[in-house]
């Protein structure tokens, strides 16, 4: 059987009374694409530098590669790549004094990729010489994510890696990332709100809500099995649905019911009362509902 | 600071000066610190509203600041006036004020290089140093030069929009916190003189067969780098090696030798501020650690605190050392008394307990007491006159002398422990 690549277990995180993460369970397979989706302030970005050991955490074990995060080994660290949300990073430096040093760093470094990608994403003799704090926000990313992939990652965390990318950047690193590293069976994970870029990419998501992994799966499967039930509360409340990731009650006295997957009493109830009806799911949809 | 001037005034007019001369000399340093405050504070505070946005756009506004500004410049030069008024010796005093005080504080509006306005104020003194009285032209001259400096420079802090206004803004936010005054200070510093050295030093660096060693201190950023402070003590070099052939060669002025040593003094007066800005960088360049932490070819967190303790360690000693080597060389070349030779050892001493400033826990709280190191320093400094006065009796300099380096040591060695029992450090400010 494999192992995960990543394995949270009881994690929790506090900064002062506020609670970021709760027992939190998670584990990533070699080669899944996870999108880690959550709302502003939900965690995401604490979860991601947990898991790479970059924060102690407060409860629980985090191992990579089935080595503790906190004292990883030089060959673990040889097989990470990470973008961090902040770019504007080793602004002293050029981006060809900048990639030198990581390459003097790490036992592997794919020079031709790297030649590649700063031709592709327009960083000519003249860019790669001036200081990185004079480029722009969306060409510090993309030399952030050159830096993070030249070392051919095994495991590659991107923390919102397109925020300050316009739409033509943001094609072409989705390109990068689809082409370049998921077809090498990388396993990746990244969190953004970018939510048509995740549909293009990620083959599994996961919700954050509350310091838990809230809702996990296959996003194909996700999308194809989600249903919003929404009826009167009298028919509703008798009706237990496996699978249900939140139920509210309106105003109006109508429960809108979320559910991973239909039941066939579910089906059966829909089908017999007209003013219960049964409502596809967009990704933002689950996100919305997921995450509210 | 508007009383303690007027009552200054007051005793002039009533031809005390002979009585009160003394009180003034006594007050004005805490006057001079009292000004500097209230003035740096106001112009921060009035840079803050005059954002390039406000500044085009609301009616009168810039103009406001302008009138406001160069009210409470005239407020603070009151004590100086009076100072000067009463005190013969104040005329001097007052052209330093001028342009010593208005330079701090626009600097803190981000408008100006402190530098720039110390060398033009230290050039005018060099003139003439004796010369006490406003008719005498030298001075007549520098002072007039001063106010027209005061005049650009309130007009040049308080732009109405433009290119030069938004790129002031971020010199803006480091003025709002000590921090940010010591970052800004090292960080423009270090960044004009260390190109031409820089890239070679990194080349060299990369080639280098123990990256763990040569690559660490480059996560920092240029501040904390040794290459930070190596051109200014090649030029200090270069200036106590010429300033004696030359003088004698040409026949200069002596108080040239005067510039060398105020050089030396505040490259030895500023050792903490340095440190300090070692630490600053590191608290300020947690994201670039986070990288680092992953990197193989970087200590891994178990190694981390003692290679880069050893690494903040060797680049204060190193600059220390130098100071040590340049001090007592400039000395020795000016024929300087024992008694100087033993008070800058005295000196030297203290401040080297300073250098614990950059080592600690930077894993947690960010807070950094620097008035406590430099506290350390004056007391070695107090101790230093001490030693001064009982000049002639080796013995009991021997004793001061080995005070003071116990305490720095024992400083050292402190937070050297600190930092091995920490958490490791990168990210810095995490535990925070």
């Amino acid at each position: 059987m494999t192992s995960p690549i990543i394995s949270l277990s009881g994690v929790s995180k506090h900064f002062g009374a506020q609670s970021v993460l709760q027992a939190l369970d998670w584990s990533i397979m070699p080669g899944q694409v996870v999108g880690l989706l959550g709302r502003n302030g939900a965690g995401k970005s604490t979860l991601i530098e947990c898991l790479l050991g970059l924060r102690e955490v407060d409860a629980g074990s985090v191992t990579i590669f089935g080595e503790d995060v906190s004292n990883l080994s030089e060959s673990a660290r040889a097989r990470i790549g990470y973008v961090p949300q902040q770019s504007d990073l080793f602004e002293w430096l050029t981006p060809h004094q900048m990639l030198d040093y990581f390459k003097a760093l790490y036992p592997r470094w794919n020079d031709a990729k790297v030649a590649q990608l700063l031709t592709r994403w327009n960083f000519d003799a003249d860019k790669c010489g001036r200081p990185i704090s004079k480029l722009s926000g969306g060409e510090k990313q993309r030399l952030s994510i050159i830096r993070a992939l030249a070392h051919d990652p095994e495991l590659l965390i991107l923390d919102e890696p397109v925020s300050a990318l316009d739409p033509v950047g943001r094609r072409d690193f989705l390109r990068e990332l689809v082409d370049g590293v998921i077809e090498r069976n990388t396993t990746v994970v990244f969190s953004t709100h970018i939510l048509s870029d995740l549909e293009r990419v990620a083959l599994d998501v996961a919700f954050l809500k509350d310091g838990k992994i809230a809702l996990e799966g296959g996003l194909d499967e996700l999308m194809e099995s989600a249903r919003r039930i929404v009826g009167p509360e009298l028919l509703l409340t008798a009706l237990a649905i496996s699978g249900e990731v939140r139920r509210t009650v309106q105003r109006d006295g109508t429960v809108e019911v979320i559910a991973r997957s239909l039941t066939a009493d579910a089906m059966a109830l829909a089908q017999r009362e007209p003013s219960v009806r049964i409502e596809t799911l967009t990704l933002e949809d689950l996100f919305v509902e997921v995450t509210q | 600071m508007l009383i303690a001037a007027l009552l200054l005034g007051l005793m002039g007019g009533f031809g005390l000066d002979a009585v009160f001369g003394g009180i003034t000399r006594v007050a004005a340093a805490p006057l001079a610190l009292l000004a500097l405050f209230v003035w740096s504070k106001f112009v921060t505070g009035a840079a803050s509203l005059n954002q390039p946005a406000y500044a085009c756009l609301a009616p009168h506004m810039n103009r406001l600041v302008r009138e406001a500004a160069v009210l409470a410049w005239l407020l603070t030069m009151l004590p100086f006036a009076a100072i000067a008024y009463v005190n013969p010796d104040g005329l001097s005093m007052l052209m330093f004020a001028i342009t010593g005080v208005t330079a701090l504080g626009l600097h803190r509006a981000g408008g100006l290089r402190f530098l720039a306005v110390a060398a033009l104020a230290l050039g005018a003194w060099l003139l003439n140093p004796d010369l006490s009285r406003l008719g005498d032209l030298p001075l007549a001259v520098a002072l007039l030069l001063s106010l027209g400096f005061t005049a650009w420079a309130l007009k040049r802090a308080f732009p109405r929009g433009g290119e030069a206004h938004w790129s002031m803004l971020p010199m803006h936010a480091q003025a709002k916190s000590f921090d940010g005054i010591v970052s800004g200070m090292v960080h423009a510093r270090s960044s004009q003189d260390r190109r031409p050295v820089f890239g070679f030093v990194l080349r060299r660096d990369l080639a280098s067969k123990n990256i763990r060693r040569h690559l660490l201190m480059h996560v920092f950023g240029p501040a904390a780098h040794w290459t930070a402070w190596l051109l200014q003590f090649a030029v200090l070099a270069l200036c106590i090696a010429l300033a004696r052939p030359l003088i004698d060669a040409f026949d200069l002025p002596l108080s040239i030798s005067r510039a060398v040593r105020y050089g030396i003094m505040s490259q030895i007066a500023s050792l903490p501020f340095y440190w300090y800005g070692i630490a600053v960088s590191i608290r300020n360049s947690a994201a670039e650690q986070s990288i680092a932490r992953l990197a193989p070819g970087l200590p891994s967190a178990a190694h981390l605190n003692r290679e880069l303790g050893r690494q903040l360690l060797a680049t204060c000693l190193l600059q220390w050392l130098g100071l040590v080597v340049l001090s007592f060389w400039a000395m020795w070349l000016w024929q300087q008394p024992a008694s100087s030779f033993m008070t800058t050892a005295a000196f030297l001493g203290a401040l080297l307990g300073t250098a614990g400033i950059a080592l600690g826990d930077y894993s947690g709280k960010t807070t950094r007491s620097v008035g406590k190191h430099i506290a350390v320093g004056l007391w070695g400094g107090v101790l230093a006159l001490i030693g001064m006065l009982l000049t002639g009796k080796p013995l009991v300099w021997a004793v001061l002398m080995a005070v003071i380096l116990v305490f720095s040591v024992t400083s050292i060695v402190t937070h050297w422990r600190i930092l091995m029992a920490a958490p490791p450090t990168f990210p810095a400010g995490r535990l925070a």
